[in-house]
C-alpha cells in the first residue's frame, strides 16, 4: 500500500482526494457546517436590505427627539398665551349686553309714534340695555316693528337702581360667569329671539310727494 | 427543499427572495465548507470564514456575469475570504525550523490508525502552520502559480516556493509515519 502512494506526489494525493469527494456530506458530519453559520449569514444579508444603518438610525432618532421637544415647547407656549390674557384682561360684565341695532323690540301699537320718536337715542359708544320682554298687543292690531332710531333704550346705569340709591344687600343681580361661553350662550339666545320675530314689509315710497 | 438551477438562483437572490437565498446556501454550503476546512486550522475557524464568504456572495451577486459556473465563482470568493482571514494573522507566513515541535501534533493513535481518507488528510493539512497550509492549498489543489500566490498573500515568489517545499516535506514525513505504523 505504501509504494503506490509514495510514487504519487504529495500534491496529487491531496488534490485527488479532495476533488473527488462525494457530493453528499459525510455521515460523521466533519464536512458539514453548523446551522448557526446560516443563521448569521441570513442576519447579515437581511440587515443591509432595509437601507438603514445604525448611524442613520441614530441621526433619525436625534432629529425626531429635536422635533418632539420643539413641538412641546411651541404648544406649551401657545397654551400660556391663549389662557392668560383671557383670565386677566377680560373685563367683568355685570349685565348682559344687548346689541342696540339688531335687537327687535315689539312695541304696543297704541303707543303714539311722536312720543316714541322724541326719546333721544343713546350714544353708540355707551353700553345700553334693551328690554326683550314682549308685551301683549292691545286689541286686534298686529304688533308693529319700530325703526331702530325709535327703540326705547334705557342705559345700563338707569336700569337696576334708577333712583340713585345704593343697592340693598342681597339685591344685587347674579353675575353671569365671566367666560366666553356665557357670552356665546347669551348671543345665541338673542339670535333665537330675532329669528322668531316676523319681519315687516318694506314701506312703499310715495311717488306723488316726490314729484311735488 | 426546492431545487433551482444556477440562473434561477442568481435571479432569485438578486430579487431578494429568501427561498432562493436558502436554496443557494444549501446547495453550495458543503462543497465550500470543504474548501475552507483546508485553509483553516479547525472547524470553528472554517465556519467563521464561511459566514463571511457567503455574506460576500449574497452582497456581490450582482457582479456575477454568468460567464462560468456559479459554483466556480462562489469558490473563488471563498478562497479569497480564507486568504483575507489568514492575512489578518500576524506573521502567518513564517518558517518553522524545528519540525519536532510540529511533528508532535501528529503522534496520536487516531492518526496512525486511520486509512488516509479525506477526513484524515484534512486533519494533517489543518495541523500545518498557516503559511505552509495556505501556499500548499493554493499551489497543489487550487492550481495557482507562485506569482499569483505571492501577489495574493503579499509575499515574494521565493517565499512562496520555500513555504511550498517545507509543507511538502512535513506532509511527506507525516504520511511516511502513518504508513509505517
Amino acid at each position: 500500500m505504501t509504494e503506490p502512494q509514495e510514487l504519487r506526489s504529495i500534491d496529487e494525493l491531496f488534490k485527488s482526494t479532495f476533488n473527488n469527494l462525494p457530493e453528499t456530506p459525510a455521515s460523521s458530519g466533519w464536512d458539514t457546517p453548523s446551522e448557526r453559520v446560516w443563521d448569521h449569514v441570513r442576519d447579515n444579508i437581511q440587515a443591509p436590505r432595509s437601507g438603514w444603518s445604525l448611524q442613520s438610525l441614530m441621526i433619525l432618532a436625534g432629529f425626531a427627539i429635536l422635533v418632539a421637544v420643539g413641538l412641546y415647547f411651541a404648544f406649551s407656549g401657545a397654551e400660556k398665551a391663549g389662557t392668560d390674557p383671557v383670565e386677566t384682561a377680560t373685563p367683568a360684565i355685570t349685565a348682559p349686553v344687548a346689541p342696540v341695532v339688531e335687537a327687535p323690540v315689539v312695541a304696543p301699537a297704541s303707543l303714539p309714534e311722536p312720543a316714541v320718536a322724541s326719546i333721544p337715542a343713546a350714544p353708540k359708544a355707551q353700553r345700553t340695555y334693551t328690554p326683550r320682554t314682549v308685551k301683549p298687543a292691545l286689541g286686534n292690531t298686529a304688533p308693529k316693528r319700530l325703526p331702530v332710531e325709535e327703540l326705547p333704550i334705557v342705559t345700563n346705569r338707569e336700569m337696576p337702581h334708577s333712583n340713585g340709591a345704593a343697592p340693598l344687600p342681597g339685591s344685587n343681580e347674579v353675575k353671569i360667569p365671566n367666560t366666553t361661553e356665557a357670552l356665546k350662550i347669551e348671543h345665541v339666545k338673542q339670535l333665537e329671539i330675532l329669528w322668531r320675530t316676523p319681519l315687516d314689509f318694506l314701506p312703499v315710497p310715495n311717488t306723488k310727494k316726490a314729484k311735488n | 427543499m426546492q431545487q433551482f438551477n444556477d440562473q434561477e438562483l442568481v435571479t432569485g437572490v438578486l430579487k431578494g427572495s429568501s427561498a432562493h437565498q436558502t436554496a443557494l446556501y444549501r446547495q453550495y454550503s458543503v462543497p465550500m465548507f470543504r474548501v475552507l476546512l483546508r485553509f483553516s486550522r479547525d472547524k470553528s475557524e472554517a465556519e467563521d470564514m464561511m459566514q463571511d464568504g457567503f455574506v460576500r456572495v449574497f452582497r456581490d451577486m450582482g457582479q456575477f456575469r454568468g460567464d462560468g459556473a456559479l459554483g466556480g465563482w462562489i469558490r473563488r470568493i471563498m478562497v479569497n475570504t480564507a486568504l483575507s482571514h489568514l492575512r489578518k494573522q500576524k506573521d502567518f507566513v513564517k518558517d518553522v525550523p524545528d519540525f519536532s515541535v510540529f511533528e508532535a501534533k501528529f503522534h496520536t493513535e487516531e492518526d496512525f490508525a486511520s486509512n488516509l481518507d479525506a477526513q484524515t488528510l484534512m486533519g494533517y493539512l489543518q495541523r500545518l502552520p498557516p503559511g505552509y497550509r495556505a501556499v500548499f492549498n493554493l499551489y497543489a489543489i487550487e492550481g495557482f502559480s507562485h506569482e499569483e500566490i505571492a501577489e495574493q498573500l503579499g509575499i515574494t515568489i521565493g517565499t512562496s516556493k520555500s513555504q511550498l517545499f517545507k509543507a511538502r516535506e512535513y506532509l511527506k514525513k507525516i504520511l511516511d509515519k502513518s504508513f509505517i505504523s
